[in-house]
């Protein structure tokens, strides 16, 4: 019941009218930059830290979450009216949703897209806030030591997990490390690698690294390999009827109870349980010949819950460990750190407004996307059509301005450049970049987290694997690499197999 | 054989010399926990060379493996290393042109530049467009954030 208490705690902090404002405006602008290729939730997170300096941090922290989850419900608009996914963990919902369009279906998709989204955002949350707590007081026991395992469970499923190659993910991880090791040492306060250039001395700046990979690196690309442009699908009625509910809800269910646990264990990103997903969907459903020909509703019902769901449950190794599992939640880590709060278990004990509020804040903002995207999908589908051009350019000012807003130094916008040259080369090879991402912002955390327990074991290694609960972590770290593999193997042989069939 | 795939990866090799070139400059003092500031750099720069190493090697023997189909291709899809000048020029001329023209003038400079990489030749309107954006969002920072950005630094503003 202390649960439900602080729960309501929470409502009376989002309910306030400020802060509902600023769960709007969350909400508003994470489906905006979800419906428009480009941009992603994590790049926009990352241009509006300058407001941290000013906004109180729970309003400011709601709004991030409103626009982490709103990208979610927007991204797929794009997918179904245009083929062309914004992210991975879409491309599911672009394949059969795609095709539910093409065939006159559009609104149906985009309505089972929308309510999944809510249904699993919600349980979702609910399952979010009662396990938090729980998991936040078993953490509260972890030392250094334990920290530093975690830390290197999450440095190994970013890197082996996501992306379909596990020597670039690990590449991309170095090179974060790497980054993230320019600058002072927090430790014993020396510089390293900073080349003597004064700007470096504190270190390359997070938001710096993440608009160039993302937005600078997005927009060198399209500009150098122009993409063919979407083909647009008219909208049609918002409208589902019986069989489509019917259809509908128990995908969703499925979806979410799919995608929850992917978002806790850091498998890193909603990709896996969406795939998963869709093979589950396509195995049980009564309309088999639908899928791949013109669409299954279940085929768009379910992966978007997964999706979801997984994105919900992602705030869980955050809240309770402090540690980001995806770009998104990285940047929301700084977005905590610029308010000096140290997300983990003592969060909910010293913030325990701020975190509750979040919490209710999350419930709020699924009934907002809900009647966002719903009733207000003309809109949306406007938005699809802003030029190219103007797109790009406008990205890149924005991008300029979350840079430069730092501290004023051309030579951040010099850094963008360069990262942008990066990420396009990374965009280019295939390379992943959440982990450059989560290496740079994990990476000096780590190493302070195993110095601190090497000086309280004197030095002594094997205290990691000693220590049964570290021990645990190691395990699962092992397993992480393993599973996953097998399991997307599974799904995408079974996914590939029914194609097959299909075909037949 | 791949040649930008072998480049990549001598890329990634070239990264590891400058981590292992840095080490000495660092200190390599323990103190109780046995671990130096060195330590982590040291693995940093010893991951890179193993990274980079299989990178080259995968390069020499035909390309990187599990490539998605579509990026495969690319090579010989249509590129266009002029759009690609136009807005790695605008991002350039941002960069040099911020602190005298202040952030509303060079940025509405990159839009126009970036736009005319994405293939505008409307440069009235792009450049319209661009003072849409930058005056409100000079606007909010000025007065809202109380970030304190230039209009025109050159003249005294």
């Amino acid at each position: 019941m202390d649960t439900l208490n602080q729960l309501m705690h929470g409502f009376a902090v989002a309910i306030t009218p400020i802060n509902l404002l600023w769960a709007l405006v969350g909400c508003f602008l994470g489906t905006a930059i979800g419906v428009l290729p480009g941009i992603g939730p994590a790049l926009t997170v990352a241009m509006l830290l300058p407001l941290t300096t000013k906004v109180e941090p729970t309003a400011a922290l709601i709004m991030f979450a409103g626009i982490y989850y709103g990208a979610m419900y927007g991204g797929s608009t794009t997918s179904i009216l245009m083929n062309t996914p914004g992210e991975s963990s879409t491309m599911v919902t672009a394949m059969e949703g795609n095709l539910m369009a093409k065939n006159g279906r559009a609104g149906p998709a985009l309505a089972t897209a929308a309510i999944g989204s809510f249904v699993a955002g919600t349980i979702a949350t609910v399952l979010l806030s009662m396990f938090a707590p729980v998991a936040a007081d078993v953490a509260l026991q972890f030392g250094p030591g334990e920290y530093f395992m975690i830390m290197l469970l999450a440095f190994t499923t970013v890197s082996a997990v996501l992306g379909s190659s596990l020597l670039r993910g690990m590449t991309a991880l170095f090179l974060g490390l790497g980054i993230g090791l320019i600058g002072m040492d927090s430790l014993s306060g020396q510089t390293r690698y900073s080349m003597n250039v004064q700007e470096l001395y504190d270190g390359v700046d997070i938001v710096v690294v993440a608009v160039g990979l993302f937005a600078v690196g997005e927009a060198l690309f399209n500009a150098f390999f122009p993409q063919p442009d979407g083909s647009f699908n008219k909208l049609s009625s918002v409208h589902m009827n019986r069989s489509d509910w019917k259809r509908s809800v128990p995908a969703w269910i499925r979806g979410t109870l799919i995608g929850f646990p992917f978002g806790l264990i850091p498998a890193g990103g909603a990709e896996i349980p969406t795939f998963l997903s869709y093979a589950t969907e396509k195995k049980l459903s009564n309309h088999k010949e639908e899928f791949g020909k013109v669409g299954a509703i279940e085929g768009v019902a379910g992966p978007e819950a997964a999706n979801n769901a997984a994105v919900t449950a992602t705030l869980a190794p955050l809240l309770t460990l402090g540690i980001p599992t995806s770009n998104t939640t990285a940047i929301l880590l700084a977005a905590f750190q610029n308010y000096n709060l140290q997300p983990g278990p003592m969060l909910f004990q010293t913030s325990g407004d701020l975190v509750w509020g979040l919490l209710a804040s999350l419930y709020i903002g699924n009934v907002m996307l809900l009647v966002l995207n719903l009733p207000a999908i003309g809109l949306w589908v406007r938005m699809l059509r802003v030029p190219t051009p103007l797109l790009y350019g406008g990205i890149l000012i924005f991008a300029g301005l979350g840079a430069y807003g730092i501290r004023q130094s051309w030579f951040d916008l010099l850094l963008l450049f360069v990262i942008g040259l990066l990420g396009m080369a990374m965009r280019r090879f295939d390379f992943p970049t959440a982990p450059v991402i989560v290496g740079l912002i994990l990476g000096p955390m780590a190493e302070k987290q195993l110095r601190n327990a090497l000086s309280i074991g004197q030095g002594d290694w094997s205290l990691f694997v000693k220590q049964p609960i570290s021990a645990t972590i190691l395990a699962m770290t092992v397993a992480v690499v393993v599973v996953p593999r097998v399991l997307r193997w599974h799904a995408t042989r079974s996914t590939s197999r029914a194609e097959a069939d299909n075909a037949a | 054989m791949k040649p930008s795939h072998v480049c990549i990866g001598v890329a990634v090799l070239a990264l590891s010399v400058f981590f292992f070139a840095g080490l000495p400059g660092i200190s390599g003092e323990e103190g109780y926990a046995g671990l130096s500031p060195r330590f982590v750099p040291t693995l940093v720069a010893i991951g890179l060379a193993v990274c980079g190493a299989l990178l080259t090697w995968q390069g020499v023997r035909g390309g990187f493996r599990n490539m998605p189909e579509e990026d495969a291709e690319l090579p010989a899809a249509p590129h266009n290393f002029k759009g690609f000048l136009w807005v790695a020029a605008g991002l350039v001329a941002n960069m040099a042109l911020i602190g005298m023209l202040g952030f509303v003038f060079s940025s509405t400079l990159m839009m126009v530049c970036v736009a005319r990489g994405y293939g505008s030749r409307r440069i009235v309107r792009d450049a319209l467009i661009g003072l849409l954006l930058t005056v409100p969002m000079w606007a909010l920072f000025d007065f809202l954030l109380g970030i304190n950005l230039p209009l025109l630094p050159v003249a005294g503003f």
